[in-house]
């Protein structure tokens, strides 16, 4: 069994706590993020960057853009274990959607310490 | 599933003789029916808006890199095919945020019934069609997007 292969037996229940938390956040989270968008669309540079320097709206973009992540990655963990069951595939794709993650979180609070922190990196 | 068995068109799982064993449902024998449109749906729009995700990133990350590199995300954004991408993403997003919340109410045990889980679905997809048409007619009509 699939389940069994996987160890769901060990952390199933946690998964599924996991999954229900995290779109229950998502709710408020996104709807902020659509409606924010909408403002900010076609506004240029200033607007941008102004927005994501004010603490509220960067707090919300970090909590939004981690909890997505969290949220994804659980969701294509669940596709890859649907559909791909050669295991050196399995494995790969498991790998590599998780390090998309990662690096796309660190991209989001690297960003985010420059804008609202003023950090400098350099660049 | 919940009511997966309800569902199964009749005669499914008849064999020839009576010696075989009955065959569990497939794809092909499943009568269709708009619950399953709808986690289809939610798959799809879940995996498009994963790329959805790395594009708000990169927005982000183009935003704290400074006006060039803003410029450049903005009129990639901007362009036609850009924005045939953010509409798909937005309709993903309604629709993905409309179902997840079914499946909440799902798991309160409510709306579990064929004809309701049906209704919440229908619902669901007619919200994503409307907020989607909305917001892309609000952002024309303001002016905020132009082709």
């Amino acid at each position: 069994m699939t389940g069994r292969r996987y160890k769901a037996g060990a952390h199933g229940a946690g998964t599924w706590v996991r999954e229900r938390l995290s779109s229950l956040l998502l709710v408020p989270l996104s709807i902020w993020a659509l409606a924010s968008a909408a403002c900010l669309a076609g506004g240029g540079y200033e607007a941008a960057a102004a927005w994501l320097a004010r603490p509220a709206n960067a707090a919300g973009f970090g909590a939004l853009a981690l909890i997505s992540l969290w949220h994804m990655r659980m969701g294509a963990q669940v596709v890859i274990e649907d559909y791909i069951h050669r295991k050196g595939t399995h494995d790969m794709l498991s790998v590599l959607n998780s390090l998309i993650c990662l690096v796309l979180a660190a991209a989001t609070a690297l960003a985010l310490a420059k804008l609202a922190l003023g950090l400098d990196f350099g660049v | 599933m919940s009511h997966g068995n309800a569902r199964v068109a009749a005669g499914s799982g008849k064999g020839r003789g009576s010696a075989e064993k009955p065959l569990s449902p497939h794809l092909q024998i499943w009568r269709w029916h708009v619950t399953m449109l709808g986690s289809i749906l939610h798959r799809v729009s879940g995996i498009a808006l994963y790329v959805g995700t790395a594009l708000v990133v990169g927005w982000a990350v183009a935003t704290a890199l400074g006006p060039d590199a803003y410029a450049a995300f903005a009129a990639a954004a901007g362009s036609p095919f850009g924005l045939v991408i953010w509409l798909g993403l937005s309709a993903a997003a309604f629709y993905h945020l409309a179902a997840g919340i079914r499946h909440l109410v799902w798991d309160l045990g409510l709306f579990m019934r064929p004809a309701s889980a049906d209704v919440l679905t229908v619902l669901s997809i007619l919200f994503a069609a409307a907020a989607t048409a909305g917001l892309w007619g609000w952002l024309f009509w303001t002016g905020a997007v132009s082709l």
